[in-house]
């Protein structure tokens, strides 16, 4: 037996920060971004809403939120409306996703591309286009008052549906959130592996005890994300709430929270309330985005065999397969009558009452527009560039290039996605505005840019850390076992491999930025006007004629950039079902 | 052959290395040396070690301990663009967005070669590989064995000192894969390079190899050239590994000067050439037997040394048969016959007797 010798000594090599001194300065980069745009602003909110006005601390407009009918009112109208807003867009999201996954209907195309359309418009627009249809002088209430008259009922207006109140703004939001349901959905059953539903029905399952046993079982994960996610977009909407919303909510006395923020700071100048609710606001939302972010994803039934059976399609009962085709119908029908009657309001002299054709709605909104869209198309597509190279960039970092404690800056990263745009918004016109500050931006251009570019980087860093795993880590080993240097590899090896996730994650966050209102209307000044803000003011100020035109522009000028870079990619939509 | 793509070997010296991952030695402290224009084998099972110690000498790992060099060089902390090896990887890792050419072609423009040169070079390694004409193909539309020639053509033309193959067989079916073993040998053997060849397939390793390193749990069991790892194993598991080996347990009973006398199943047997290792009297051991230096006897045959017992099993294989004998103590021996008759084949339950070749019967260190 020898005796052990003593170990082989150890070759001093220098520290890895020093080695790689790209990495270092990119990681540099991307936490003072982190830290400046997204730490910074969301503590100043933080503290603002518990200062006192002599420089001490005060927990007194948290106390009166909750003591106050008032604010709790606005609460419950928002957990309220967010909850059955939510329980509808699930019900709608699975309806769409079983009918195109599991089921020959007829039109299948035609329903998977309709249900997309509502992700590039803004919840506002939706809102604003059930105005058109079912407000007082909607198309359909109009025509409901014709019948009601010619029935010669003692009130005529009997038959009418009129959409302002809870219900239209739940069924606003329902619009507007059910398409992210129907994609988490329709990912989870396309993964789910059908042998396993043949398996039950082989074993003696019935169609319903199959479903309910095992298919519903397989994608309740799936379903309680989803209902996570959309209750959290619910819940910090503003814009349906805004539009249809005043004074007939469950609670009537009260608004909802986005929009009381936006009361509190834009109409009372009451920064502490309105901080104060932003604050809360955050509360929800973040508890949510940390349980799926770091709960849900460890348990998913989601079964990948990596071989595609090309399954037939098992039988579905005739009732249902109908039931489904005629919710997709009806609803695709809807959503694209919500299209078409913003386009037709832009071309009608006055809505529900003189429906004459003219050009005078887009004259007025070009000329008073001008500037706010060519500034829109500027920010937004300036502010997207920007998060999707980033994003990429430090999904890059994060993902090939870890170092301990990687995951803090990740999450830090990825906290705008969780903050709703009130706060985010609040947070950059405190942070950055004279109130506290050593950088002031307040009305200017790059005030908007960075907060457009903060809130989408979360997107470019989740879209490339998810294209980064389709990419075997062995092909940039490839090029530098061939002598590439690390920037040189990721030149002409990574980054061409992303540039795909590259353009989505762009045009994603273009139409993001373009049809927001919620953060950037704490941002923009008269010099920096932007089109959804000058959108949203002619909706508020009852404009109807040169808000559809604005619409129409605002539509007409996403659908461009899409189809630019569908040209350029080669791909169709399918970068919005990552 | 071709001067565009001549090489100057290297030894690659690797001293006493370790590599650890959390608490884990999945390398420890292993020397291997890979000399210079010769092809030389790392072989063991998954989780050996095999494939973390060519990363490093490809430099995608850093050893925690040791030092590693190419030629006089220590590389140690040197980044894998700046070493003179090139991997062809077990995935190929071609590039899927661009071609054949370009593929082949990256390494001379990442190291910043002449415009001018790339072109002829990189025609001179696809030709090299016998992908003539398929230089503009995008590399997902290639075959299997066309990716892997691809593979092989980007490593050579960069003109490495050392060429490092990680499994490069491994998803090519059976027949392409016996093809593919010999025109890497000629490649290698042509070019005079120093090859590192990682496999856990120890026909792979036996046929194409000057050196064979086996290794285990993350250390080396034995190094040489392949009839040594064969005929004279250090240890069991190496005896194990390579091809089909019996067991027996044995104890020395006596030392003499040309070899030792140990005792097995109750039969003393005088050995001549039987271990590398020193061995005392009353030790245990075991006996390597393996199956083609066993011969099948009837049971009242004499001659020679040999053990008593009952045929458990046949598999007739066509070109041979192989029994299964079991002796007594519940010992299994597989014996192999040459040249089975059909007709001749002895029955499950047949008393025989299994004689040896006492003069290939080697013995490692350990108990059954």
């Amino acid at each position: 037996m020898a005796v052990p010798s003593p170990r082989a000594p150890r070759l001093r090599t220098r520290p890895r920060w020093l080695r790689e001194p790209v990495v270092t300065a990119a990681y540099a980069a991307v936490g003072l971004t982190v830290a400046l745009l997204v730490l910074y602003p969301t503590l100043t909110i933080l503290v603002e809403s518990v200062r006192d006005g002599e420089g001490g601390l005060t927990l007194a407009r948290y106390q009166r939120f909750f003591t106050s009918t008032y604010f709790l009112h606005t609460l419950y109208n928002t957990l309220l409306v967010s909850g059955i807003a939510t329980a509808l867009s699930l019900v709608l999201g699975f309806a769409f996703a079983y009918a195109v996954t599991r089921t020959d209907l007829p039109l299948k195309g035609f329903f998977t591309s309709v249900v997309l359309v509502p992700m590039l418009l803004p919840a506002f627009l939706i809102a604003f286009a059930l105005i058109l249809l079912l407000g007082r002088n909607g198309v359909i209430n109009r025509f409901l008052y014709e019948v009601g008259a010619w029935l010669n009922l003692a009130d005529p207006y009997a038959l009418q549906w009129v959409v302002f109140g809870s219900h239209g703004v739940i069924l606003a939001q329902t619009l507007t959130f059910f398409p992210m349901a129907f994609l988490v959905f329709s990912a989870a059953l396309a993964s789910i592996d059908p042998r396993l539903e043949e398996a039950a029905e082989d074993l003696g399952g019935s169609y319903w005890f199959t479903l309910r046993r095992v298919t519903l079982p397989l994608l309740a994960p799936a379903a309680f994300s989803s209902a996570l996610l959309v209750f959290m977009f619910n819940a910090s909407a503003f814009g349906a709430p805004a539009v249809l919303g005043g004074g007939r909510l469950f609670f009537p006395q009260a608004s909802m929270l986005a929009p009381e923020a936006i009361i509190q700071i834009l109409g009372l100048y009451d920064w502490g309330m309105g901080t104060t609710i932003a604050v809360i606001l955050v509360v929800p939302s973040l508890i949510i985005f940390v349980f799926g972010e770091y709960y849900l994803k460890k348990r998913s039934y989601v079964t990948v065999t990596g071989t595609p059976t090309a399954f037939t399609l098992r039988a579905v009962p005739p009732t249902v397969k109908w039931t489904l085709f005629a919710v997709c119908l009806l609803v695709s029908a809807f959503i694209i009558g919500v299209v078409l009657v913003v386009v037709a309001g832009a071309f009608t002299r006055t809505w529900g009452v003189n429906y004459e054709l003219t050009w005078r709605h887009m004259q007025t909104a070009l000329n008073a527009s001008r500037g706010s869209i060519t500034n829109s198309l500027l920010l937004s597509g300036g502010g997207a560039a920007a998060a999707a190279v980033f994003g990429i960039l430090s999904a890059y970092l994060f993902t090939r290039r870890p170092f301990p404690g990687v995951r803090v800056l990740d999450f830090t990263a990825m906290l705008p996605y969780a903050l709703p745009g009130v706060v985010m918004g609040l947070g950059f016109a405190v942070a950055f505005g004279g109130r506290w500050s050593w950088i002031v931006l307040t009305g200017t251009a790059t005030i908007i840019f960075l907060n457009h570019f903060i809130r989408r980087m979360p997107f470019g860093i989740r879209s490339g850390s998810s294209a980064l795993k389709q990419i075997d880590p062995v092909i940039e080993e490839a090029a530098a076992d061939l002598g590439a240097r690390p920037v040189y590899a990721f030149r002409r090896v990574v980054f061409p491999l992303l540039r795909a996730t590259v353009l989505g994650a762009f045009v994603f966050g273009f139409i993001n930025m373009m049809t927001d209102i919620t953060a950037v209307i704490f941002l923009v000044s008269p010099r920096w006007r932007l089109l959804s803000i000058d959108l949203f003011n002619a909706i508020d100020a009852g404009r109807l004629g040169v808000a559809a035109a604005l619409s129409v522009i605002m539509i007409v000028s996403t659908f461009v950039v899409l189809l630019v870079v569908w040209r350029l990619s080669g791909k169709g939509l399918d970068f919005l079902r990552r | 052959m071709n001067p565009t793509l001549r090489i100057e070997p290297q030894p690659v010296i690797m001293q006493r290395i370790t590599k650890r991952f959390g608490a884990l030695a999945a390398v420890d402290d292993v020397t291997i040396t890979a000399e210079a224009g010769q092809l030389t084998t790392l072989l063991g099972p998954s989780g050996c070690g095999k494939t973390t110690t060519l990363r490093m000498v490809g430099g995608f790992y850093d050893p925690d301990e040791g030092t590693i060099r190419i030629g006089d060089r220590i590389v140690n902390g040197v980044p894998p663009h700046a070493r003179s090896t090139r991997t062809v990887f077990q995935s190929y890792a071609l590039f899927p967005h661009m071609t054949v050419f370009e593929n082949v072609a990256f390494g001379l423009r990442a190291t910043g070669v002449a415009r001018a040169e790339i072109g002829p070079r990189v025609e001179d390694a696809i030709a090299l590989v016998g992908l003539q004409g398929l230089a503009q193909r995008s590399s997902g539309q290639l075959s299997g064995g066309q990716q892997q020639r691809v593979a092989f053509a980007r490593a050579l033309v960069t003109r490495p000192e050392v060429l490092l193959l990680d499994e490069p067989l491994s998803n090519l079916d059976a027949k392409l894969r016996v093809h593919m073993r010999a025109e890497i040998r000629k490649l290698q053997q042509d070019l005079g390079i120093t090859t590192i060849y990682v496999t856990h397939d120890q026909e792979e390793a036996m046929s194409l190899s000057d050196k064979v390193v086996v290794m285990n749990a993350g250390r080396v069991d034995q190094q040489g050239p392949p009839h040594v790892i064969y005929e004279r194993p250090a240890t069991r598991f190496v005896a194990d590994f390579i091809g089909v080996s019996n067991f027996v347990a044995a104890t020395v009973v006596a030392l003499a000067a040309d070899g030792i006398e140990v005792d097995a199943l109750g039969t003393r047997l005088a050995l001549t050439r039987p271990t590398t290792h020193e061995v005392y009297a009353g030790e245990a051991g075991l006996l390597v037997l393996r199956p083609e230096h066993l011969h099948l006897e009837d049971a009242d045959a004499t001659g020679g040394v040999g053990f008593a017992g009952t045929v458990a099993n046949v598999a007739y294989l066509g070109a041979a048969a192989s029994y299964q004998v079991a002796l007594p103590g519940d010992t299994l021996l597989t014996v192999e016959d040459p040249a089975p008759r059909g007709a001749a084949l002895h029955r499950p339950g047949d008393r025989v007797r299994v004689r040896l070749d006492v003069e290939r019967v080697y013995v490692v260190p350990g108990e059954s």
